[in-house]
């Protein structure tokens, strides 16, 4: 289905009556690809600061120091700046999903089912990237306490 | 040397403060900008709540989505503060001993070298005035290198607390380590805790006793006529085992076992496990910023304190050297540790690459849709990913249709066929001929300017070989346009700026080519090096955007029958790069008048 041929553009809605998506297409693209040009900056920024930190270990000339940088480049930069774009990824692609389902998806999906599904890919939104890291989210594997 | 003191190798151990302090505050402002990005992301994501634009049920995980992001993105730039911080203390604190070192110890060292020049050691050892000389600079030396030691430990101590989210705990008290940092550095190495102590000064003055010293000298003992070696046997056994003992706050023979033996585990493992430690510090931080000190020094890029390993292989009596030793192993034993694995996994840059994979065709849609947005007139995705939309800021071109005459005015008057066209053409390879070097300040009737310029030493070469134009003292020349850049797209603005081309040279043609050219080496290693491609592309995304763009909108400017050459050493970023070009319509048609050139030109 093309986006196009919907009839009512912008403010095209689908859905059910009891939960209804009032999206403006063009507006929420917008959003997202303005977002993500902001966003395109993390990827630099992240560079950045490993070759900011890198610069500090050398000019520290200490192995403690250097060894605790890298610490702070594991733990703090890499994990952190990894959370940032990981949710800035979902978010874009959850919205993105949500135009998708309501406005090209499959014809044939009752309005109840579409509605359901951007919601579904909604909630991805949200996400944790780091999520699937736990143990007890790792599926098939026993947590041993 | 007559004294036996490498007041150069102790130098050596010192930072240069001003250094830190500048790459301190690039940290801090790279992590408040990650903050800065984070809000104007989520002010332009906050606009799905304007009436109308997003409404359905559940709409507030979305409404909410970049309020962890930021949450994280604060967390980061303070962090970063935090480091500046404690980094500049440190520096400040070096400074200070760097400065005491110079006024206090350089002085008196260099007027006893003077003293004693021409003279070995033994040649004036029996002189008990001047070995006690030799021996106070000796302890000069060792006060401050304690003190360089506790403000490396101390601000260690608080970088593992930022490492540790423990930042603002308040100091329990119990010896004023909340965190534990010696039972930190002490884990996985299983020996030597007491490595999280400072080393003190009189620890220093007994390894300055030994027969090798300490990598700035060692102490002299007073020639009283005895046997040399008899003289050794004694020191080493006595001093080694009042040191070790001490160094663990235990007495006796069995604590003296115990602790030997814990010198020899750390021994062996130095001597088999050393390398591939050193080798992995410096593979992580390559990974970390592709810094090529790495490869030349990865002991100094690793900020190693230079003490000399080697003194701790002693050929006899180990069991004994070790307490004379007991104490400065245990700063080298910090390189044993396992050094932190910096899985990059790099996160994929958010956004369009990922919708791209995700979701094929959608990303056309977005634009589409975007483009029919009319009630933010922000152009749509201004990062400037290619792949379609993304239009360079050409003011003007006159560019001939056709390649013949061109009708192209070089500077400085007269019309291009009228003036004496230097033949720089290189007749045995690409560029300019290497025995036609431009000078500094020439136009070479064209629209630009030769400029000395800064040139990282990875890409030095290859540039070379495309330009054919020389380095030299880390400078090179470049060729430097002005143009008309468009700094506001919504209200056309423009601004003045200046562009570097590698070179800039004739092509006699016929017809006459202005030749601008660019060399691109060594990207290739954005890809394999990383789990996945994405710093890579993002790597090619800015060049694209923020160098081919802007050169290429500087030469159409600029008129005339130009062309731009782009060559990469590695063919499959030379194709990366093309695809880029071509997904642009103007630099697709371009690309087929041959009036942009991207290609792979590997060196012989």
């Amino acid at each position: 289905m093309k986006f196009d041929s919907l009839p009512s553009s912008p403010g095209a809605s689908a859905g059910a009556a009891d939960g209804v998506f009032d999206v403006d297409p063009a507006a929420v693209s917008a959003v997202v690809l303005e977002t993500d040009a902001e966003a395109a900056a993390f990827a630099d920024l992240a560079y950045a600061l490993f070759q900011d930190l890198s610069g500090l270990v050398e000019a520290c000339r200490s192995d403690v120091i250097g060894e605790q940088l890298a610490e702070i480049a594991q733990d703090t930069v890499h994990r952190g700046m990894n959370v940032v774009q990981r949710r800035t990824g979902n978010a874009l692609n959850a919205v993105a999903e949500v135009l998708t389902i309501l406005h090209s998806a499959d014809a044939a999906m009752s309005d109840t089912a579409r509605v359901s599904a951007a919601e579904a890919a909604q909630a991805k939104a949200d996400d944790d990237p780091y999520a699937f890291e736990r143990p007890d989210h790792i599926p098939g594997q026993v947590t041993p306490w | 040397m007559s004294t036996g003191i490498d007041l150069a190798a102790f130098e050596r151990m010192l930072p240069d403060s001003e250094a830190l302090r500048a790459r301190a505050d690039a940290l801090r402002d790279t992590g408040a900008e990650v903050e800065s990005v984070a809000a104007s992301a989520a002010t332009v994501w906050g606009r799905l709540q304007g009436q109308g634009i997003y409404e359905g049920p559940g709409q507030e995980i979305v409404f909410s989505a970049f309020a962890p992001i930021r949450t994280k993105a604060a967390d980061i730039a303070e962090a970063m503060g935090e480091v500046r911080s404690a980094i500049v203390n440190y520096a400040e604190e070096a400074a200070e001993i760097r400065r005491r070192f110079e006024t206090q110890v350089r002085p008196a060292a260099e007027a006893f070298a003077v003293e004693t020049a021409g003279q070995t050691v033994s040649e004036w050892d029996d002189d008990r005035d001047l070995v006690e000389r030799q021996n106070a600079i000796m302890s000069q030396l060792s006060v401050l290198a304690a003190d360089l030691d506790a403000a490396q430990r101390a601000c260690a101590q608080v970088l593992a607390r930022i490492s540790s989210g423990t930042s603002k705990e308040t100091d329990s008290g119990s010896g004023g380590d909340p965190l534990g940092f010696a039972g930190a550095f002490a884990q996985g190495a299983g020996y030597l805790a007491s490595g999280a102590l400072p080393t003190t000064a009189s620890q220093f003055d007994a390894a300055a006793k030994s027969g090798h010293g300490l990598a700035w000298g060692r102490a002299v003992e007073h020639d009283n006529g005895l046997h040399p070696f008899i003289r050794g046997i004694g020191d080493q056994i006595i001093g080694g085992y009042e040191s070790f003992a001490g160094l663990l706050g235990k007495r006796g023979i069995p604590a003296q076992l115990e602790a030997t033996q814990g010198l020899l585990f750390m021994l062996g493992s130095l001597t088999g496990r050393n390398a591939a430690a050193e080798q992995n510090r410096a593979e992580m931080l390559r990974q970390m910023a592709q810094v090529d000190l790495f490869k030349t020094d990865p002991s100094r890029a690793a900020g190693r304190l230079a003490f000399d390993i080697g003194t701790l292989f002693i050929p006899a009596g180990a069991a004994a050297k070790a307490g004379t030793f007991g104490r400065v192993p245990a700063r080298a034993a910090h390189v044993e540790l396992p050094a932190p694995r910096l899985e990059v996994t790099t996160p994929p840059t958010p956004g369009l690459h990922t919708i791209r994979e995700a979701h094929p065709g959608l990303l056309d849609r977005l634009r589409t849709w975007a483009q029919d947005h009319t009630v933010d007139p922000q152009p749509a995705y201004a990062g400037g990913k290619p792949g379609g939309g993304h239009q360079f800021d050409v003011v003007r071109s006159e560019a001939p249709d056709g390649v013949a005459g061109g009708g192209s005015t070089p500077p400085g008057g007269g019309t291009q066929y009228g003036v004496q066209l230097p033949d720089h053409m290189n007749p045995n390879g690409p560029g300019r001929n290497p025995e036609m070097q431009p000078r500094i300040g020439a136009s070479e009737h064209g629209p630009g300017e030769w400029r000395l310029q800064s040139s990282s030493p990875q890409g030095r070469e290859y540039q070379e070989f495309i330009t054919g134009v020389h380095a030299a003292d880390g400078k090179v020349p470049e060729y430097i346009l002005e143009y008309d850049k468009v700094v506001d797209s919504v209200t056309g603005a423009i601004s003045r700026t200046e562009i570097r081309m590698d070179n800039f040279h004739w092509d006699k043609g016929p017809p006459p080519v202005q030749v601008y050219s660019d060399a691109k080496g060594h990207y290739a290693f954005f890809e394999t090096r990383f789990k996945n491609s994405s710093l890579y592309n993002a790597k090619l995304d800015e060049m694209y955007r923020k160098q081919f763009s802007n050169q290429l909108t500087a030469m159409l400017q600029k008129g005339g029958n130009t062309r731009l050459e782009w060559h990469f050493l590695e063919k499959k970023v030379a194709d990366d790069f093309l695809d880029r070009v071509l997904s642009d319509p103007l630099g697709a048609r371009l690309v087929s008048e041959g009036r942009v050139v991207i290609q792979w030109t590997p060196m012989p």
